[in-house]
């Protein structure tokens, strides 16, 4: 019962991991193509859907 | 001869199953069906150890004997059954139909036309045969339970005498003999690690938990890594990714310039789906794979972002060694191995 109550607690965080780790990369792909490690804090330059 | 039977038996199990719901759901021991033998052994078993522990004499003895056997005999039977294999599955049928005759015989199904009457009509009774094997079942259980009962409330002014008047925990563990000592000293072991495990696990990972939903609805919401990087917590497994994700970004982006630098060609690695939407954008931005004019642009942006400076000071320092620090945000994905010792990397 414990086992299996540990087994479902983790899968659901590491689901939460993924999911993180998934934005985390939906922010990088976001912040390359928009070029905001070259030019950040320029609001107009463009606006990225989201 | 014998396979023939089995064969029609198992036909006859199959269509029932498949195509006769609905007298199984009317006759509604549907839910307790498969409890119906472990509640049998089950009494058998009570049965067998309140006679051994309050009757007195000879018959009550081999009547605990013998319930405590059968159970026994059936779990050696099924035991063996597994080891052999489940090919000979109708060989258990026998003997269980020995055991206890009223309720093991299965629910005999209906022949196919009273089937389809059967659910013409919307609640069959259920059949008399049927109910009396319910209910002789359970008078049998309640039986089992209730003679040796009777027996000792028959019994009762002998057996005080004879019971123990210390009936406290800890002198039954004293008085105990020392092998049901050892199980009990095991099983307390057991006990504590148990609870240990579950309590401290349970601690740990619903922090962790909580920490991570939080530091995901960050990530969610931010609007750029540097973003995300400012107000995550510090300890949560999100901002290993985030500064991850902020170095490789840094690295994509170096080596994206460098090879547009050298071919023209468009190369960003992560964000390759996005960046290949905008080429031309990119290339007016970068005017031309101006070397000089693209350092310049950066200095300054260097120095406002002070965070992925510092990041990236981390990742020149450990650029020689083996594997570089941070978890890697995708393995996959960053597919040609960089060139560490590139002279213009290291530069900054």
């Amino acid at each position: 019962m414990i086992y299996n109550h540990f087994a479902r607690q983790i899968a659901a965080y590491k689901a939460l991991v993924a999911d993180s780790s998934a934005g985390v990369l939906r922010l990088a792909s976001r912040d390359l193509s928009r070029g905001v490690l070259d030019k950040p804090e320029e609001p107009g330059l463009r606006v990225v859907a989201e | 001869m014998r396979k023939a039977g089995r064969n029609r038996r198992q036909g006859a199990r199959g269509w029932a199953e498949s195509e006769a719901p609905a007298v199984a759901v009317a006759h509604a021991p549907a839910a307790l069906r498969p409890w119906r033998w472990p509640v049998m052994l089950a009494a058998l078993t009570l049965f067998g150890l309140l006679s051994a522990l309050l009757g007195q004499h000879g018959v009550w003895h081999w009547l605990s004997w013998i319930a405590l056997a059968i159970p026994l005999a059936v779990i050696v039977h099924f035991l063996a059954r597994a080891a052999r294999g489940s090919q000979r599955r109708e060989a258990a049928m026998p003997l269980l139909k020995i055991l206890l005759h009223a309720v093991s015989r299965p629910v005999r199904r209906k022949a196919p036309n009273k089937v389809f009457m059967a659910q013409a009509v919307p609640t069959p009774p259920p059949s008399r045969r049927s109910a009396f094997r319910r209910w002789s079942a359970a008078f049998l259980v309640m039986l089992l339970i209730a003679v040796p009962a009777g027996a000792f409330a028959q019994t009762a002014p002998a057996m005080n005498a004879l019971l123990p008047h210390d009936l406290s925990p800890w002198s039954m563990f004293l008085s105990a003999d020392w092998v049901v000592k050892l199980v009990m000293i095991g099983l307390g072991f057991a006990s504590i690690v148990t609870w240990t495990v579950l309590l401290a696990k349970s601690i740990e990972l619903t922090r962790a938990t909580g920490r991570q939903r939080r530091a995901l609805a960050v990530v969610n919401a931010a609007r750029s890594l540097a973003e995300a990087a400012r107000q995550i917590d510090a300890d949560a497994a999100a901002a290993i990714l985030v500064e991850a994700g902020a170095s490789r970004a840094e690295t994509v982006r170096r080596r994206a310039g460098r090879s547009r630098r050298a071919e023209g060609a468009h190369r960003l690695a992560p964000g390759a789906d996005r960046g290949r939407h905008q080429p031309a954008h990119d290339e007016g931005n970068r005017g031309a794979g101006d070397h000089r004019r693209d350092r310049a642009l950066r200095r300054p942006v260097r120095h406002r972002l002070g965070h992925h400076e510092q990041l990236h000071r981390h990742l020149e320092g450990a650029d020689h060694q083996p594997r570089r620090g941070g978890a890697r945000a995708s393995p996959r994905r960053c597919s040609p191995p960089r060139s560490a010792s590139s002279p213009r990397s290291r530069r900054w």
